[in-house]
């Protein structure tokens, strides 16, 4: 029993990161129908940036650098910022060219950008593991992460934080989606460019919010991730991006709470898997994608999805 | 199929038949431009200069790295069925490899020696055998693994085969009974014919050049044929190609099919001629540079994906050499994903690209699209 309230509990905070960067791939993915592949990369510099912001010094290229040794509640917001900053730049360069070009030219241009960013912070940081600062309020003094205890499952601080600070960013976005004029623009955008055009959106800067939105969610998610595992490494988004496209399919894509859903039974059902299922923690990774084929074999457009996908 | 998979490798002699009947089609490959007879010559002078390169450079060191090269050959022009004649993108190419090198390994030595303590020598013909049953099955899995994408537009293929690919490689790790997990599989036989063995650098590469010059061959004519019409008919207008009444599911399987079953070979090749087979082979950076063979050659283009190996992996093996990359091997991988996005946004043909694909890959243009809107209008009117 407390096994299982503690898997609950692990899987419950995997799924609110998974949803956090989901939220960008289903933004993305609602309006431009290309899957940026890059998020899993903006993700890895989202923790790699709150640790370079945390520390007193870093190596970059092989050079040593002084740096501010922010706190972890300021290096964060920083981290959301520059990455949010790089998102706009990747559209700028490698799909706002593409948009008229065929589905293929600009997934090959995803791909390739997301294996150009992983290999530059390989370059810059250097390919070994960078350990993830301690923040004070989440650990003891000796340096263990502060817990509680509920219904027999030992529960971090950290933890909880996580999926706090996820609920609150996703209500935060739905609404801004929901209910603002720029978020009306986005939906109706993603229904169909060329008529929102002809009303008098700006296509463009619509583009670029989403791309904001979502770069900054998938650093809130990387330096999180950083946060409660204690490392970065540069290969360390690749994985989690497409578990957490598989968890905007499974949601439904094109739809943020369809994100949060798809998210938490993803991370569910690995944290369960790997624990119950025989060699079940050595195969967790491959789970998210038996899901997928699963999935698109039989209902393609997700738990909570309308918008059922065609052919292009 | 399976004679000719067996004569051509049967000896270093067969290499001019295979030639001179691989002359005319393998002109195809050069695209429309230019006089027939030209592209033939053309052809003739590069296969007969792949024959004659073992004799210019006696060194392993060469050899070896030309055998990669063919490999990537294969492994390029294979993807390129999927990537460039059907217009689908497949980022686990690579798990179809590993799928044909494990088969053969597991066959060979889990099965054969440890199982049944068999003499390996003696089951040289198997090795034959397992290039067209490795082809096989890795095709396969291909058409199984492409099947829950038919209904759905294209990316989710790119998505299902990375997974396809993490899967394969999870598993190449983690199931130690049949796969040694992380301290792979030793002791694969090399190729042998009736006692002959292809023992030394020299010999194999010949294996190589046969099975890459009918690989290209086979591929230049399936690409002629009615089902690479079809192909490129999806390609172009997959809506449009359903409505003229091609079986665009069917189609699209046999690619996936014929695409998976050249990686299946190559794997199956891999692991004789390396002896040895190990998951870090098999790695996910592989899929993307085939990806980006295909790419920087020229998609949709029998020549591209060859040229494109055979320029990117020459360069890549003498970069090699520099201090500076050995200290910094992710200088590869950045390189990599700039010439992706670069190609893409300005040259999507790639280094040989049809004109067709340059056309097709390109970004229209506002006037272009005006122009075709005034076409339509034009059509309704009358």
């Amino acid at each position: 029993m407390e096994q299982l309230t503690q898997q609950l509990v692990n899987g419950l905070m995997l799924g609110c990161l998974y949803a956090l960067i989901a939220v960008g791939y289903t933004m993305v993915y609602g309006i431009l129908e290309l899957i940026n592949f890059a998020f899993g990369e903006l993700f890895m510099l989202g923790a790699f940036i709150s640790i370079a912001m945390m520390v007193d010094e870093i190596a970059l290229f092989g050079r040593v650098f002084s740096m501010p040794g922010l706190s972890f509640f300021l290096a964060l917001p920083i981290a959301m910022i520059v990455v949010a900053m790089l998102g706009v730049a990747i559209e700028r360069v490698a799909y706002r060219p593409l948009r008229r070009a065929p589905r293929l030219a600009a997934l090959i241009s995803a791909i390739g950008m997301s294996i150009f960013l992983q290999n530059f912070a390989q370059a810059m940081f250097g390919s070994n593991q960078h350990f993830f600062p301690d923040i004070p309020i989440f650990t003891t003094a000796d340096g263990y992460a502060k817990t509680f205890i509920l219904g027999g499952a030992q529960i971090t601080y950290i933890q909880t934080s996580v999926v706090v600070v996820t609920v609150i960013a996703l209500v935060l976005v739905n609404t801004y989606v929901q209910r603002t004029r720029v978020g009306r623009a986005m939906r109706a955008s993603a229904q169909d460019k060329q008529t929102s055009a002809l009303m008098g959106v700006n296509v463009n800067r619509v583009i670029a919010i989403t791309f904001i939105i979502g770069s900054a969610m998938g650093a809130l998610a990387g330096g999180l991730y950083g946060a409660v595992y204690h490392f970065a490494r540069p290969d360390m988004g690749f994985i989690p991006g497409l578990k957490a496209f598989i968890a905007a399919v499974l949601g439904g894509i094109g739809n943020i709470p369809g994100a949060f859903v798809g998210g938490l039974v993803l991370g569910m059902i690995e944290s369960l898997g790997a624990a119950y299922l025989p060699m079940g923690s050595q195969y967790k990774d491959a789970f998210a994608f038996v899901i997928l084929i699963v999935l698109l074999s039989f209902k393609p457009s997700g738990l909570l999805g309308t918008h059922v996908s065609e052919k292009s | 199929m399976v004679d000719s998979t067996g004569k051509s490798a049967s000896a270093e002699m067969d290499m001019g038949s295979d030639a001179k009947v691989g002359l005319n089609p393998i002109s195809a490959i050069l695209g429309g431009s230019g006089p027939p007879w030209l592209q033939n010559v053309l052809v003739g002078a590069v296969i007969a200069f792949a024959i004659s390169l073992p004799f210019m450079v006696d060194s392993n060191r060469w050899l070896t790295l030309f055998t990669i090269v063919l490999i990537y050959v294969v492994l390029a022009s294979g993807l390129n069925i999927v990537v460039g004649m059907t217009g689908l993108l497949d980022l686990g190419y690579v798990a179809f490899y590993a799928i044909g090198g494990y088969y053969t390994s597991i066959i060979f030595i889990q099965v054969l020696k440890n199982a049944w303590g068999m003499d390996l020598s003696q089951a040289w013909w198997l090795l034959w055998v397992n290039l067209l049953l490795g082809g096989i099955i890795a095709a396969a899995a291909g058409a199984v693994l492409g099947y829950p994408t038919l209904r759905l537009r294209g990316d989710y293929l790119a998505i299902m085969t990375l997974g396809f690919h993490e899967i394969i490689r999870i598993i190449a790790n983690n199931w130690v009974g049949l796969t040694r997990g992380p301290s792979g599989i030793s002791g694969i036989p090399g190729p042998a014919l009736f006692g002959f063995e292809f023992s030394n650098q020299f010999r194999l590469y010949y294996v190589a050049l046969a099975l890459g010059i009918l690989s290209v061959f086979v591929i230049s004519r399936l690409v002629r044929s009615r089902i690479g019409r079809a192909w490129a008919a999806i390609r172009e207008d997959e809506v449009a190609a359903e409505a003229m009444g091609i079986n665009t599911s069917h189609y699209k399987l046999l690619a996936y099919a014929a695409g998976g079953f050249f990686a299946g070979v190559m794997g199956v090749f891999l692991a004789h001629y390396m002896n040895f087979i190990h998951p870090s082979n098999f790695q996910l950076m592989e899929s993307i540079l085939v990806v980006c063979l295909v790419v920087l050659g020229g998609m949709g283009n029998v020549a591209g994906p060859v040229l494109g190996a055979v320029v990117w992996v020459s360069l890549q093996e003498w970069l090699r050499d520099f201090e500076f990359i050995q200290h910094h091997p992710e200088v590869r991988g950045m390189t990599m994903g700039l010439v992706l996005v670069t190609l893409m946004v300005f040259r999507p043909q790639g280094i040989l690209g049809s004109r067709r694909v340059a056309l097709e890959m390109r970004p229209g243009t506002e006037a272009e699209l005006e122009h075709e809107r005034e076409e339509v209008a034009d059509v309704f009117e009358r």
